[in-house]
């Protein structure tokens, strides 16, 4: 008997732990009334030393009544989810018995629809939330408040757990790209207060799951963000899902899955511009090599380029509008006329264009630029009477080169070379002409000096149009000098002042 | 003492080559004339040749009282690339002619004299032109064709800087352009957007064309009508790149051990003809070694047209196998390279270019002429076949 009673403690108490971890702990309140206004669990003849009847009786007119301070339902229901506290001889006027002895039909109960009790008899209730009340003996026993007899039926009540659910699951960003984490964000509910909530993550990636899974403990009812997919776990392309579920320490909701996310193309980033630069207002190249910083692309595409450049500050309707550089820059292949442009450059990943650059001008301006190969020509000691030129290159003539983005003229003037008054300025001592170079057809040769001219001390044209193509801008100038017979002795010297200005 | 005139001699031979350059931007500005416009005009002046030099700025011209040059001395030293300065100008209240009025900014070298025997120094001066329009009384506009660098079948613009140096406004402006062949043949006309043109105001017509026309050289003419009255500007143009192409090689009846001829096809995709286009082929083997080097004659290759060239390769001392031919067309100052390979054999030379075979050696032979060979050989057996017998007929 007594070995019998040690096993239904132990499976009580068993029952208990097993039942307490499932449930949240409440406070069931018990008492011996004259009217019970909350449930009867059964009635005693004298609150000590009693008899007992079942509730549905009405003899006696102590009560045992009990009430959960939580609001959980108590009834007296045999059936379902319940604990018998007594074994009863007959409904009324009835001595009493254990649980665990079968002498007794008439069994009093009680019951939880929302929780779950837990009932032991216990020489103290310490560990229960209450004391019903006490009985003398395991059999034939009479009942009493639980001061009365040691053995005390104790018991307690905790509701019973409700599992946790996902209200809300929502994956950031919208639009997800290879630089970009991608984020879960769980609402986790639980109506049962105090329990631990954890959200669970499995990412995959194209079906393949993609590291461990995440674990984070949360705040009830509250949207986090519970997990992410760094941006280094996949790629252009790939097929994301997310498998979600949450527990509360006790139960596992149902594992669920996001709405499948494919990882979208990333536009390459926007171009700087670097050359010609912003506002030049003075820019002479009219070939120049448009050039831009590399663009980035976080899928690490190949990139080409596209470039416009327009005479409209907005760019519009392009002069130039070139798709397909695969280069930081862009030689203009053919001469710009003198104006305003406005350019802008945008990079393509062979998907998409990314955001065009600033747009950036610079004004073309016709430059005149003139190169002569030497500054300085020697005819050496002449004699009296002696004529000397340069169409035999000893000395050798002067070159000009047009080194300007125009075609020039250009006109020259000196000072006396001679001291003799009759070989001064504008006298045939002293001569210049135009003549062919290695670089043939610079100029045009029919409006310019291409004989020899006397040289003066204003300036006289001497050639006009002087190409400024590289193959084609430069011209000899040839001098012709002769000593007239009373020139007297001594050095010689002259300043030539070629003038060249826009044609 | 005697290293003096030796160091005299060099320092002197390094002045006289010494190359002196001065340029000036913009070589002209333009401004239409205002009642006391005051405005100030920036110039760059440019050390190509970055030397230190020193030089006058002054102004000439009808202009010139109404310029004040800010900087009139300046100093230039040989790692500037160029110096920005400045003028002034502050127009009268009127000016009596309609029309173009300038003045010439002078920046002028202050020249580093040599003297001795008979020398004669050279020095630079550059002018930027200030050029004031005082508008025509009246509708007048001037424009400018800008052109672009055309390809065939792609769309791309033609635009028509208008400026109006009337006093009165532009009500309506267009642009009609003609775009002519190298014959000066009208080939097609497009037409820009139309604009109005408040004076002294400028505007900017678009028109668009996609060119249907072979790569080539054209000229654009347009013009301008606005207002009953008309004016033009033309420009060179061009449509794609000039490139000749390597069409074919083949060899003829080669036979190992004589002179191979490559017959080499070029291709001219201008609308011009193309002069003096020929071609420096080498024949190398694998690990480099060149077996021949020959430059063919020129030829002139009309436009759209092709053109053979030959190259020749005496074969006495070549082994059969696979070498590398080279082929560099030279034309207008430009080269196209193509490297095939070819495999070199007793009867035939093949040659292919980028794993595709493009021209076979020896050229096949004629089925008729087949059939002659195949008809001898048969007589001949017939003949031997004939011979035996009677041979045989005899020694019975």
């Amino acid at each position: 008997m007594n070995k019998t009673k040690v096993f239904a403690g132990i499976g009580i108490l068993f029952l208990a732990l097993i039942v307490s971890s499932h449930f949240v702990d409440t406070s069931l309140s018990c008492e011996i009334v004259t009217n019970c206004n909350n449930t009867d669990i059964f009635h005693i003849s004298n609150k000590t030393n009693a008899h007992a009847e079942l509730s549905n009786n009405s003899n006696y007119a102590y009560e045992i009544c009990c009430n959960d301070t939580t609001g959980l339902n108590i009834g007296t229901s045999c059936s379902g989810e319940y604990e018998t506290l007594l074994h009863l001889s007959n409904q009324t006027n009835a001595h009493a018995e254990l649980n665990n002895e079968s002498n007794y039909n008439f069994n009093v109960c009680i019951n939880s629809s929302d929780g779950l009790f837990n009932c032991s008899y216990e020489s103290s209730c310490d560990n229960y939330d209450t004391c019903i009340a006490s009985v003398s003996n395991s059999t034939n026993a009479h009942v009493g408040n639980c001061t009365d007899y040691t053995t005390k039926i104790c018991c307690g009540i905790t509701a019973e757990n409700t599992a946790p659910t996902i209200t809300a699951n929502i994956t950031k960003p919208d639009n997800v790209y290879t630089n970009t984490d991608w984020m879960l964000n769980l609402t986790i509910t639980d109506p049962d207060s105090g329990d631990t909530l954890t959200a669970y993550t499995q990412f995959y990636v194209n079906g393949t799951t993609s590291g461990s899974e995440h674990l984070l403990q949360v705040t009830n009812n509250t949207n986090t963000n519970v997990a992410n997919l760094l941006s280094s776990g996949f790629f252009k392309g790939a097929n994301l899902t997310a498998e979600f579920w949450a527990g509360d320490g006790t139960v596992n909701t149902t594992k669920e899955n996001t709405t499948q996310v494919t990882v979208l193309n990333s536009l390459p980033s926007k171009v700087n511009l670097s050359y010609p630069e912003n506002n030049d207002s003075i820019f002479t190249n009219r070939t120049p090599r448009f050039n831009w910083t590399q663009a980035t692309d976080a899928d690490n595409d190949n990139l080409t380029y596209q470039i416009q450049v327009s005479l409209y500050s907005n760019v519009s309707s392009p002069l130039t509008n070139e798709t397909g550089i695969s280069d930081e820059y862009y030689i203009q292949p053919s001469e710009l006329d003198f104006a305003t442009y406005y350019w802008k450059v945008r990079a393509n990943d062979s998907e998409e264009y990314g955001d065009w650059s600033d747009i950036w001008n610079f004004t073309l301006v016709p430059s005149v630029s003139i190169i002569v190969t030497q500054d300085t020509m020697n005819f050496g000691t002449m004699e009296q009477f002696e004529v000397n030129d340069t169409t035999d290159n000893n000395p050798v003539p002067f070159e000009l080169e047009n080194d300007g983005n125009t075609e020039a003229n250009v006109s020259v003037k000196s000072t006396s070379l001679w001291q003799s008054e009759s070989a001064q300025l504008n006298t045939s001592y002293f001569q210049f002409k135009a003549g062919n170079s290695t670089e043939a057809n610079s100029f045009d040769w029919l409006n310019s000096q291409t004989i020899f001219s006397d040289m003066s001390d204003i300036y006289k044209s001497i050639i006009a149009i002087l190409n400024h193509t590289d193959s084609n801008d430069l011209v000899e100038i040839d001098i012709r000098v002769e000593v007239v017979p009373d020139e007297p002795p001594g050095s010689k010297s002259a300043v030539l002042t070629f003038q060249a200005e826009e044609s | 003492m005697k290293l003096k005139p030796i160091l005299l001699i060099i320092v002197f031979a390094v002045l006289a080559s010494q190359t002196y350059a001065l340029g000036i931007a913009p070589s002209h500005s333009d401004v239409i004339f205002e009642p006391g416009l005051e405005k100030t005009i920036q110039l760059k002046v440019i050390n190509n040749a970055h030397k230190d030099f020193d030089a006058v700025v002054y102004a000439e011209g009808e202009l010139a009282e109404y310029i004040t040059i800010n900087e009139p001395m300046i100093k230039l030293l040989k790692d500037q690339d160029s110096k920005i300065i400045s003028y002034k100008i502050k127009l009268p209240q009127s000016l009596e002619k309609q029309g173009l009025h300038e003045a010439s900014i002078v920046v002028r070298e202050i020249p580093k004299i040599t003297k001795g025997e008979t020398t004669i120094t050279a020095s630079l001066a550059i002018v930027s032109k200030l050029k004031v329009m005082v508008p025509y009384k009246g509708k007048y506009a001037e424009i400018k064709l800008f052109v672009t660098d055309f390809k065939q079948n792609k769309e791309s613009n033609f635009a028509v800087e208008v400026r109006n140096l009337g006093t009165e406004d532009i009500l309506e402006a267009k642009a009609v352009i003609d775009i002519y062949g190298p014959l000066n043949n009208k080939l097609e006309t497009v037409t820009s957007n139309e604009a109005s043109v408040k004076s002294k105001n400028k505007e900017i017509l678009i028109a668009k064309w996609t060119p249907k026309l072979g790569p080539g050289n054209y000229h654009a003419v347009a013009t301008l009508i606005y207002d009953e009255l008309n004016t033009k500007d033309e420009k060179s143009f061009t449509i794609g790149t000039l490139e000749l192409k390597i069409i074919s090689i083949s060899v003829t009846d080669f036979r190992l051990g004589g002179i191979a001829k490559f017959d080499i096809l070029v291709e001219n995709n201008w609308n011009m003809e193309i002069p003096n286009v020929y071609a420096e082929t080498t024949v190398k083997d694998n690990k480099g070694k060149i077996y021949t080097q020959f430059k063919t004659a020129s030829v002139n290759i009309p436009a759209f047209g092709k053109q053979e060239l030959n190259a020749y390769w005496d074969t006495a001392k070549v082994i059969p196998g696979a070498y590398k031919f080279d082929i560099v067309l030279n034309y207008l100052n430009q080269k196209t390279e193509k490297i095939f390979d070819i495999m070199v054999e007793y009867d035939k030379i093949t040659a292919s270019l980028v794993g595709k075979a493009i021209a076979v050696g020896e050229e096949e032979k004629p089925a008729v002429l087949k059939s002659i060979y195949i008809l001898i050989f048969l007589v001949v057996i017939l003949i031997i076949f004939n011979i035996v017998i009677y041979f045989k007929k005899i020694r019975k």
